[in-house]
């Protein structure tokens, strides 16, 4: 084997002891050309070299080996310049050279070397979910992004991006908690694993270790089994990543959904919103489900926003929505009866992902669709509910200041249904009532109008989606 | 590379030790000491040789009643070199290239030094399968690389490695060791 050293980044300073300095003086030979003699360094092992350097005294004769640098240059552009696409650990990993980083070099062991110009102006962003320590120039995260959307839609699915807390599952404190509350959800993980069936997962944790109880959102095995049957899905919440980490562990125990895709508060480019930025995929095919809004700034057309799930009194607390926790409802879940109208929302989330996603692929040998125009305003007429015209009463809150990213409104618009705002000013077009229960002004006026306009329970949009087709409207009445 | 150094060390034990015995327990602390440790200039210490010579203990006056010894001793190190060949088992695989083990040795071969007849595939568990589906990188298979960059801390190296030359990549399936 050649002792093909040439050089290292190491700055250790000269030392007394023989051996080392002439291992110093195989190690810090100049990185670029100059290397020992070959033939000597060719010998053998550090028993003879330290002989040699105790002979010779001083260094050996320095030569330039062309050979070497062929070698080097492997897997750059052109001769001798590398656009440096990734770096691991501060290194190029096409050509092995260091990072150039103004300031924060550490002493002074960035030599000027070959690859200092194209480095200028090099903007890389960091991709530590994928590895620790992996950064990509943006030029090759464009490429990842691209190549990786394609694949994806090769495979026929979407990019899905879901977040974790009051999404897919509550946690809470230990602290947050008082000693009733301790002792009650104690006892529900007790009763729960005494009722479970077989292969079922339960629902509710006591995290010792991370001092958190966690309950899972109703639904959310089936719901991620579904949907990554048709997407690819990534993780991305505030959280930390430890925190992630156990999360996913709970939600995705075999590993076979997400596949290391989790992105943590310590792997995003900013620390106060999510973007798209660094998840492998593009934007005209990249669903989100998130509760909050304004976390996706830039994202905001891919949205889907849910209604937080409130498991403990703390975390409703902490929304202003005291009492709407499922703990102070007396621990009746949503879509459970007597939940009094909450949704099973995973479910109809599912929905709208498993609509968008059929006519997403209905077209996109013919032209490429936009994820974000399918979910709001699809503008075509083979839909399964275009030519419907609908308002809603009672499904979304009031205090909603945006309910057109709500899942049953984009259930309804990826069905091709329309959304009417008013039935003041457009009342004569309207077809559907969409609606909760029957006390509201909405209601009363549909019904004066003769049966002309349909009342439905939303989950008439649910079945829709489920039979790609208009289901009979008769089949959902809303409950007096 | 493997070499065959003489490092020296300062080795502290405590009075509870200073009895007939002391010279094992010397040894046995100076290898727990550094066997596994890696420096930036010598590489890993893999393994300890050899104890040349133990210096006499000097109590240190911090109050403990503890002796130091200056002990010189023979060990075997490991120190990767730019362009050096290593063979290394792959421990993860990723759309970006994959990771391997030399021993204690990090590397990582970025897709941009596979081979252009390799690609990605994540279908079943992560791995780079040639074009004719005969070769196939993943976790446990055994690689034979060339090392062409390093990034050398105080306590740890890490490497840039290609499998893009003659004779090198899989050399082996995974079924057993290297």
């Amino acid at each position: 084997m050649p002792a093909s050293a040439s050089g290292s980044d190491d700055d250790v300073e000269s030392s007394d002891d023989e051996l080392a300095s002439a291992l110093e003086a195989e190690l810090f030979a100049n990185d670029d050309a100059e290397v020992k003699d070959v033939a000597k360094a060719n010998a053998g092992d550090g028993d003879s070299e330290t002989k040699r350097a105790r002979e010779g005294g001083a260094l050996p004769r320095v030569v330039r080996r062309k050979a070497f640098r062929v070698d080097d240059a492997r897997g750059r552009g052109d001769e001798g310049t590398c656009a440096h696409p990734a770096f691991m650990f501060e290194i190029c990993v096409v050509c092995g050279e260091r990072k150039r980083d103004d300031g924060g070099g550490s002493k002074g062991e960035m030599r000027s070397g070959s690859g200092e110009e194209a480095l200028r102006g090099h903007f890389t962003t960091s991709m530590r979910y994928i590895h620790e320590g992996l950064t990509l120039s943006n030029a090759e995260l464009e490429k990842a992004k691209r190549e990786e959307k394609e694949r994806v839609l090769k495979d026929g699915k979407l990019t899905l991006i879901l977040d974790l807390d009051h999404t897919l599952l509550n946690s809470a404190q230990f602290k947050e908690l008082t000693q009733e509350q301790h002792d009650l959800l104690h006892q529900c993980i007790a009763q729960e694993a005494n009722g479970l069936a077989e292969r079922e997962r339960p629902m509710l944790y006591c995290l010792r270790h991370m001092g958190f109880f966690t309950k899972l959102r109703p639904h959310v095995f089936e719901f991620l089994e579904e949907v990554s049957q048709i997407c690819q899905p990534y993780v991305y919440t505030m959280g930390d990543k430890a925190y992630a980490k156990e999360m996913v562990k709970l939600i995705d125990p075999e590993g076979k959904i997400f596949h290391g895709r989790v992105i943590s508060n310590n792997d995003s480019t900013s620390s106060h919103v999510k973007d798209l930025d660094i998840v492998l995929g593009g934007e005209t095919s990249a669903v989100i489900v998130d509760d909050t809004e304004r976390v996706w700034p830039a994202n905001h057309g891919n949205l889907i926003r849910l209604d937080r799930y409130h498991f403990f009194p703390s975390s409703a607390a902490s929304f202003q929505q005291k009492g709407q926790s499922v703990m102070e409802r007396s621990m009746v879940d949503e879509g459970e009866l007597g939940s009094m109208g909450a949704r099973a929302v995973l479910l109809d989330v599912l929905a709208v992902i498993q609509s968008a996603h059929r006519s997403y692929f209905k077209h996109a040998s013919i032209e490429e669709p936009d994820v974000r125009t399918l979910l709001v305003k699809p503008d075509r007429i083979d839909l399964p509910l275009s030519g419907v015209k609908f308002v809603m009463s009672g499904v979304t809150p009031l205090s909603d200041r945006n309910p057109e990213r709500h899942p049953l409104r984009l259930l309804a618009s990826t069905l091709g249904a329309e959304f009417v705002s008013s039935i003041e000013r457009d009342g004569d077009s309207v077809t559907h009532v969409i609606a909760r229960s029957s006390g509201t002004d909405k209601v009363k006026w549909a019904k004066k109008t003769g049966g002309r306009v349909l009342i439905v329970e939303p989950s008439w949009l649910v079945a829709c989606a489920q039979a790609n087709t208009r289901v009979s409207e008769s089949l959902y009445p809303i409950e007096t | 590379m493997f070499f065959h150094v003489n490092l020296e060390r300062n080795i502290t034990l405590e009075p509870r030790h200073f009895g007939a015995r002391m010279r094992a327990v010397l040894e046995e602390k100076l290898r727990h000491e550094v066997e596994g440790t890696c420096s930036g200039r010598y590489g890993f210490i893999v393994m300890v040789t050899r104890v040349d010579d133990v210096s006499e203990g000097v109590v240190v006056d911090d109050g403990t009643a503890r002796a130091k010894f200056h002990v010189k001793y023979d060990c075997v190190v490991f120190r990767p070199f730019k362009g050096e060949v290593v063979d290394a088992v792959v421990t993860q695989v990723n759309k970006f290239g994959f990771f391997a083990e030399a021993g204690p040795l990090q590397l990582f071969v970025s897709n941009a030094l596979i081979t252009e007849d390799m690609q990605f595939d994540s279908s079943g568990e992560n791995c780079y399968v040639s074009d004719d589906q005969q070769i196939r990188i993943q976790r446990d298979a055994s690689v034979r690389v060339r090392i062409v960059g390093m990034r050398i801390d105080a306590n740890d190296i890490f490497c840039i490695a290609t499998i893009k030359d003659d004779y090198l990549g899989l050399i082996d399936f995974g079924s057993g060791g290297l």
